[in-house]
């Protein structure tokens, strides 16, 4: 009962379905990396700004129909719209936890998964929400044997724009040049008159906008749920540590490859794909405990 | 400075303490309360409704049967409540019967669709009825206690071994959680009490270690299952002519149950179609292309599914990307009004895109029943909810044959309704049979019919964009898809001979 024996073509267009899964998981964990690189916090609530950027996107696009164009301009504003809530919760909430140990910044951000799914469970509802599909985005390519949704094109082009956005952020910018001293030495970084605290902000606001672009972006797939989120993180989780905490070249490689596998998995062993996924952690982790490019200069 | 900032401070935490207490003072907005308090007895109770005269028009799901047949036990006639008498009711203690049940009813985790409306909202007309009109059951009055789940099964089996444990209830309704509802018999069993499965009545016939071993009794089947959901999407694969089939069921145990139900029947329909390849999506699974695509590595002809509510949609508008619509029949799952609702588009519902329905409103309404209570609901929540969901008929059916067995029996006591409802002629009016709605002894399961439909756009009830296409469906009864044979091979059930499983199925049969 499984397509273990699939032709190369099956493979082929299964590999590619996988790549589209992995574009999603960076443009999660992308942003979920950052944080952590930057500001040495696990942000568990990431998965619920991604969430957040879901509901606000299906909420801008009522099916009386913003146009092909309008769909951008839509996810963007989600975005921004969830890069300022950002500021709210850095500055509120997760500033004063920076020097907290591990298990309280956990705790915390945790504590913002429950906060925000309940707030959007009260504002939104339960149930699943569905987003109209701009006309040119709706449908499916023809590839080889298979057909892949134009959507998961769509979700690889985002995730090479967003891997060039934030490097180009970090190695090309004095903003991105800041970021990288504050992660050596932020006491140092503030003692040339950077004000770090602000820095610290800006790259929560970053990672906040990406988080909410990814959301609007997954509305393609026409799916809005309050699950979302959690789902969303626990795979970004996987993703950041497979390719080294804080590394974002490594959470490229591994979302491709994270995704590659589950897809790979489903014709395998369907009833335990998620299986392939972990154990890819736990063999990356055996030989590279660090992860595939932790520990390198990022 | 310091304490001007732990002044306003103070002042803040106030305002939110006291912005909280308003909400949750805000008011009640529907029907569902969690705990439906009964209606204080009339002091001159209205008489019972009449039942529905025979002229009735039959109802879409069955034909009406050529001659009533006549049950061993009818029910005692209601001509004069009892309440002016007080609780006639034998082992009752208190003059009231008290029934709990656990569901999301408040966080509404599946929507208001679900269990708002069948535990709250529509239990809540059968009880204003039931109560207010009929002065109670044999006089008792009929108290519901709802504990909010949060449709999790932990928190569901606790409130139910609390509930328990407390000795307060004389009986118990299943919850919406299906993963829960499979806790509860051996719980409920070895407290002596029985459980009407309600929503969640899945697993019935798989129920073997606790049937055997436990030699569990106090289970009652009243509406829909899984299983009947299962087997009634062979017969509409089975017609279309399906040979290879594809499952992608998801990983819980609504689902799995659905597919078991499948895959045991279909083969019997097709002795020479197979399945060809099965996928286990998550519950709340949303990006399905590598799951069509593995499944569509194997060429099936009719692909089957078991997602639900609003979750359905997802799945609808990705398979419609394959491109594959055209030429592959896809169930898509128990199509509900959250599922007409998610479908935003009307070009979105992709040709050959089937669901499967437990009681949908447009095909109940010939039935008396439920037609009394279509028009109770509209009458009193028609505003905001417009049309009931077949969950809420699940509830009904459940609240019937709980009455009919205390007004059959005229006692709480749990042995005697286990031998009335194994007595093969039981039966009770619920909102799916024309006549009597008959229970099969062997594994307590109501003879209800489940059916299976293609999905079309309709916006004639908003919000909703879809509906069923009622002349596409295909009925799937309990008498037909679990004939005797394999009622008894599937539950262990000695207490009932072969003699007395017939004789439900000849009045099944005629009715």
């Amino acid at each position: 009962m499984t397509a273990l024996g699939a032709s190369l073509e099956v493979y082929i267009v299964q590999i590619i379905a996988g790549l589209g899964q992995g574009a999603i998981l960076f443009l999660i964990a992308a942003g979920l990396t950052l944080v952590f690189g930057a500001l040495r916090v696990i942000n568990f609530a990431h998965g619920s700004l991604f969430m957040l950027g879901a509901y606000i996107t299906t909420s801008l696009t009522p099916d009386s129909g913003l146009g092909n164009a309008w769909f951008w301009l839509v996810f963007l504003a989600a975005g921004v719209i969830v890069a300022a809530g950002g500021v709210v919760f850095e500055v509120g909430f997760f500033r004063p936890i920076y020097d907290r140990p591990l298990l309280t910044q956990i705790l915390v951000t945790f504590a913002f998964v429950l906060i925000i799914t309940g707030l959007a469970r009260e504002f939104w509802g339960a149930n699943t929400f569905t987003t109209s599909i701009p006309s040119a985005l709706d449908g499916s390519v023809a590839i080889l044997s298979g057909r892949i949704p134009v959507s998961n094109f769509i979700f690889m082009g985002a995730a090479i724009a967003a891997g060039i956005a934030l490097w180009a952020i970090l190695y090309k910018t004095d903003l991105g040049r800041m970021i990288r001293a504050a992660v050596s030495d932020p006491v140092l970084l503030g003692l040339t008159g950077v004000n770090v605290r602000l820095l610290f902000t800006g790259v929560f606001v970053i990672a906040a906008f990406f988080a909410g672009t990814a959301g609007g972006i997954i509305t393609l797939q026409g799916s809005v749920n309050l699950d979302m989120g959690i789902d969303a993180i626990i795979r970004a989780f996987v993703v950041v540590v497979i390719g080294g905490l804080g590394s974002l070249s490594g959470a490229f490689i591994a979302a491709m490859l994270v995704g590659v596998a589950e897809a790979l998995g489903l014709l395998w062993v369907p009833q335990a794909s998620l299986a392939v996924v972990f154990a890819v952690l736990v063999v990356v982790l055996a030989i590279r405990p660090e992860g595939i490019m932790g520990g390198r200069s990022n | 400075m310091f304490d001007s900032r732990k002044r306003w401070f103070g002042i803040l935490l106030l305002a939110l303490v006291a912005a909280f207490a308003i909400a949750a003072c805000g008011g009640d907005d529907d029907g569902g309360s969690t705990e439906p308090a009964p209606a204080a007895p009339a002091e001159e109770p209205a008489p019972a409704e009449e039942p529905a005269p025979a002229e009735e028009p039959a109802p879409a799901e069955e034909p009406a049967p050529a001659e009533e047949p006549a049950p061993a036990e009818e029910p005692a006639p209601a001509e004069e409540p009892a309440a002016a008498e007080g609780c006639q009711l034998e082992g009752i203690d208190d003059d009231s019967i008290d029934v709990f049940a656990a569901a999301d009813i408040e966080t509404a985790v599946l929507g208001q669709n679900i269990s708002p409306a069948a535990h709250g909202r529509m239990s809540q007309l059968w009880l204003d009825k039931t109560n207010d009109e009929e002065g109670g059951i044999l006089g008792c009055q009929v108290n519901f206690t709802v504990e909010d789940d949060a449709f999790d099964i932990e928190t569901c089996v606790r409130l139910y071994r609390d509930a328990i444990a407390s000795q307060e209830y004389d009986f118990f309704i299943g919850p919406t959680n299906s993963g829960c509802m499979a806790s509860l018999p051996s719980l409920t069993d070895a407290a002596g009490k029985w459980i009407f499965t309600g929503i969640a009545a899945d697993h019935q016939p798989y129920f073997d270690p606790a049937w055997s071993d436990l030699n569990n009794q106090y289970v009652a089947h009243p509406s829909v299952s899984t299983l009947l959901e299962g087997r009634t999407n062979a017969i509409r694969f089975s017609e279309i002519g399906c040979k290879r089939v594809a499952t992608i069921v998801p990983n819980y145990a609504y689902g799995q149950d659905v597919a078991n139900g499948f895959k045991d029947y279909f083969p019997q329909l097709v002795p020479d179609g197979e399945i060809v390849n099965e996928q286990f999506p998550e519950f709340d699974e949303d990006q399905f292309t590598p799951f069509f695509n593995a499944m569509l590595a194997e060429n099936p002809d009719c692909i089957m599914s078991a997602f639900f509510s609003a979750g359905i949609a997802p799945f609808m508008i990705q398979w419609d990307a394959t491109g594959e619509a055209e030429n592959i029949s896809v169930i898509g799952g128990l199509g509900s009004l959250d599922t007409f609702a998610a479908i935003q588009a009307t070009d979105e519902i992709p040709p050959n895109f089937l669901a499967y329905a437990r009681g949908d409103s447009g095909l109940l309404v010939g039935n008396p029943v439920a037609a009394e209570f279509i028009d109770r609901w509209v009458a009193a929540y028609g505003e905001e909810f417009p049309i009931p969901d077949q969950f809420t008929f699940q509830l009904l059916s459940t609240w019937q044959m709980a009455k009919t067995v205390m007004e059959e029996t005229g006692t709480i006591d749990p042995e005697a309704w286990r031998a009335l409802i194994e007595t093969g002629t039981f039966g009770f009016d619920g909102p799916y049979n024309p006549g009597l709605t008959y229970v099969n002894p062997t594994n307590h399961m109501a003879d209800t019919c489940a059916s299976t439909g293609l999905l079309q756009n309709d916006t004639s009830v908003p919000p909703y964009n879809a509906s069923y296409d009622p002349a596409t469906f295909v009925l799937g009864c309990m008498r037909d898809v679990l004939p005797p044979d394999e009622a008894v091979a599937l539950t262990a059930n000695d207490r009932v001979d072969s003699a007395t499983l017939q004789a439900h199925y000849d009045l099944a049969n005629a009715g």
